[in-house]
């Protein structure tokens, strides 16, 4: 590349000297053909032919003079006057003047020649003028006239051959010169021009070089970005199957905490047990976050697209925080647009996990004043939601990396705050991922302002729920019959999980029998009928897909048994494979005890 | 072109009057006999040519043209009877080629066609004074060089004949 000015430089001088020889060849070819050389070439040759012209008029005077002199009655006056007449309009030419410039210096002696040629001819004029009668007297001297003449005119001839033939060698010698050059010039052309074409072949093979190297370089940085990605993808991989494999033994230790909470306990057991389970809770959180944001970079969130009341969603939220507000008296104000719907069409799970995020970072850095929750119909299918604080504020250098996962303000931050510093990466990234933005506005001490635009859908009437409606009617049921016994299986290979499990649905009222694997699972359901089997998904011999596919091919009542599938693969992949296989429902562990009710409830419900 | 059309007009006007009464034409020359025409003319005065004397030629349409040459140093002005107008007197055909002959008997072959062309003259004076055989006289042919830069050229400049004395049509 640094080699182009240099290749521009000797164009430049190329083309120029190019352009010079060319220059210099045109004027030597318009030289080669000047018309002033060709008219003086031309002009020599009359004054040689002028001078034989007047040699042989003066020899035709003389031998009529001869004649005259011999036999004057033979000679008619008339022709030889005629005949001197002829002879002096040849003095004409020698006369003038440029015949000297044609020869040069060289003229010098032969210019007196043609002075005494014409003196000649005068006098013999003078004879001519007085009459026949005088020629006649004066003849003898007439005829040593001409033949003076003859002398003189001979010279003259010559001599200006000889000069012409000087003249036309010395010509030809400057024209062959010319001619010389002009080959040299032209040589030195085709020079230049070659060195111009080759300086252009090898520009043009340069430029092909680097073309060449640019196409490999970005073909390499090609591959980086895919090395790149694909190593982001396996670190995000194995974030979520730590994050995974680590919420398991996390269920086990939630559990046993609260079991132990429910047992008869010193005050001071109490408190630590109350401590480890809000320990465990947090840990959990952190998990679900990273779980979380691993699902997102690897591109693995699938978002659903239900009906969902906005309205509710959002007072929930503020239900949620309203306690908290209370404790650290500040006001929480929830502002809704008149012109909202009453239902809209997508996540309101990922709505929800937005909104807690925003409005909890609100609250957690807020001290005095108020958090308000504003939402907003911007336009018919456009909804604005903004979180406005009067808390610390964030700096202006933080707000740029604010977005970026692992920030928080600063360190100090995470230290009297806590927190992954993974909330606003997820939120944001799920907010992209429903079509919207966000932005935020903050000045430090004042208060900070977060605000994103979605895409929702809005839907006229809200479809009926079906999960909600036999929920509700299935309490009812539930209330009027008379409490069966109930027979549950419980699929687990792992014996704390089983412990847990055994635990919590001994709290709810329920016995259950266990089966440390899908094997032993297949062999208690041919024997006996369940009324629900709880299936664990991974266990060794035989997992929980494989045995709820062999399960539903029973050609026994128990191949109809609902199954709910308790599992900590939160992927959604893995959550379609157990309702592929046959499964009914499914609980992520860890899982509370609520949700174990809720879920056996909704089942038992439906099989009565 | 019109020029050229009015002339063949006017050469068959002669032409049809010579044929109708010769003898108005057929004058024969009085003084000194100048020019000779020969070869193919339609009309005679002395054996197969027609002789023009000085007079005779003064009494034709006459043109001047004032004009640089390479014979004089300065611009000159010339005299004398139209070349083409001499042509038509004697009938001739102006697509023959004519051999203008000197005094010393150099000749020049110029096409007929040059004297319509051009406007050629047979200059008879120069700058008012009389042509003697010692000034190149008494007739010297001459083309308006100086009005058509295409005529300075050697080829005109021979055609140009000093000292005319015989012009033949063939």
């Amino acid at each position: 590349m640094s080699s182009l000015p240099h290749f521009r430089r000797a164009w430049g001088v190329l083309l120029i000297c190019a352009l010079i020889f060319l220059l210099a060849i045109f004027f030597i070819l318009f030289t080669l053909n000047d018309r002033h050389q060709q008219l003086t070439e031309a002009a020599r040759e009359d004054a040689l032919w002028a001078a034989y012209q007047l040699d042989r008029e003066n020899l035709k005077l003389s031998n009529l003079l001869r004649s005259y002199e011999s036999n004057p009655s033979s000679v008619n006056w008339d022709s030889l006057e005629l005949r001197f007449e002829i002879l002096y309009s040849r003095i004409g030419l020698l006369q003038r003047g440029h015949i000297g410039e044609l020869f040069g210096s060289e003229i010098g002696n032969l210019a007196s020649v043609y002075q005494e040629s014409i003196q000649v001819i005068y006098e013999m004029d003078q004879f001519f003028e007085s009459g026949a009668e005088s020629v006649s007297a004066e003849l003898e001297k007439i005829i040593e006239l001409s033949n003076r003449l003859a002398v003189l005119t001979e010279r003259l001839v010559v001599d200006l051959k000889g000069l012409s033939a000087l003249r036309i060698n010395e010509e030809r010698k400057d024209q062959q010169n010319k001619y010389l050059y002009v080959t040299l010039l032209i040589v030195l052309v085709m020079l230049t021009t070659g060195m111009l074409m080759f300086m252009l072949f090898k520009h043009m093979k340069l430029t092909a070089n680097a073309r060449i190297h640019a196409e490999s370089m970005a073909s390499d940085l090609q591959d980086a970005v895919v090395k790149a990605e694909r190593a982001s993808q396996a670190k995000s991989e194995f974030l979520a199957m730590m994050s995974h494999e680590v919420r398991t033994p996390m269920n086990g230790i939630l559990g046993m905490a609260s079991l132990l909470q429910e047992s008869d306990l010193k005050e001071e057991q109490q408190l630590h047990i109350k401590t480890l389970h809000s320990s465990a809770n947090s840990l959990l959180a952190i998990l679900d976050d990273i779980l979380d944001f691993s699902k997102l970079e690897a591109g693995r969130l699938t978002l659903e697209s239900v009906p969902f009341s906005l309205i509710n969603l959002a007072q929930e939220v503020i239900a949620l925080f309203d306690i908290t507000a209370k404790n650290k008296q500040i006001s929480l104000e929830l502002v809704l647009d008149d012109k909202l719907s009453s239902h809209y069409q997508s996540d309101p799970g990922r709505f929800r996990q937005v909104l807690l995020n925003l409005v909890g970072n609100a609250i957690k850095f807020t001290h005095h004043g108020k958090v308000t929750l504003n939402i907003t119909q911007v336009d018919s299918d456009t909804v604005s939601c903004t979180i406005e604080d009067t808390g610390i504020g964030i700096s202006p250098e933080v707000l740029e990396t604010l977005f970026m996962p692992f920030t928080q303000a600063d360190l100090s931050t995470t230290r009297r705050y806590g927190g992954t510093g993974l909330g606003l990466a997820i939120s944001k990234k799920i907010i992209e991922q429903m079509g919207g933005s966000i932005s935020v506005k903050s000045e430090e001490g004042k208060g900070s302002c977060f605000s994103f635009q979605i895409p929702l859908q809005s839907i006229d009437a809200p479809i009926a729920n079906p999960s909600e409606i036999p929920k509700s009617s299935a309490s009812n049921i539930i209330a009027d019959a008379e409490p069966a016994p109930t027979r549950i299986l419980l699929v687990e290979d792992n014996k704390v999980n089983q412990m847990v499990a055994v635990g919590l649905l001994k709290k709810l009222g329920y016995s259950c029998t266990i089966a440390n694997n899908g094997a032993e699972a297949l062999d208690l359901v041919e024997a006996e009928l369940f009324d629900l089997i709880l299936m664990d998904m991974q266990m060794p011999i035989m997992d929980g897909v494989t045995a709820t596919k062999k399960i539903r091919q029973l050609d026994h009542p128990s191949a109809l048994t609902p199954i709910i599938a308790v599992t900590a693969n939160a992927l959604p992949e893995d959550l379609k494979a157990c309702l592929d296989a046959g499964m009914n429902d499914y609980l992520s562990k860890p899982f509370s005890k609520k949700d174990l009710s809720d879920r056996i409830e909704k089942y038992l419900s439906i099989r009565t | 072109m019109n020029k050229h059309s009015r002339s063949w007009v006017l050469t068959t006007v002669l032409f049809l009057s010579i044929l109708i009464c010769p003898k108005l034409f057929a004058q024969s020359p009085e003084g000194q006999p100048v020019l000779t025409m020969s070869g193919k003319i339609a009309v005679t005065n002395q054996g197969d040519t027609w002789v023009f004397d000085r007079a005779m030629l003064e009494a034709l349409p006459q043109g001047k043209i004032i004009t640089e040459t390479p014979w004089y140093d300065e611009v000159s002005e010339f005299e004398g009877p139209l070349a083409s107008a001499i042509l038509e007197a004697v009938g001739a055909d102006f697509s023959d080629n004519l051999r203008v002959i000197a005094l010393n008997d150099y000749s020049a072959v110029v096409p007929a066609s040059d004297f319509i062309d051009h406007g050629v003259i047979l200059a008879m004076k120069i700058n008012g004074e009389v042509l003697r055989v010692r000034d190149k006289g008494p007739l010297f042919l001459i083309y308006p060089f100086d009005s058509d830069p295409a005529l300075k050229t050697e080829v005109y400049y021979n055609r140009s004949v000093w000292q005319i004395k015989a012009i033949e049509i063939y």
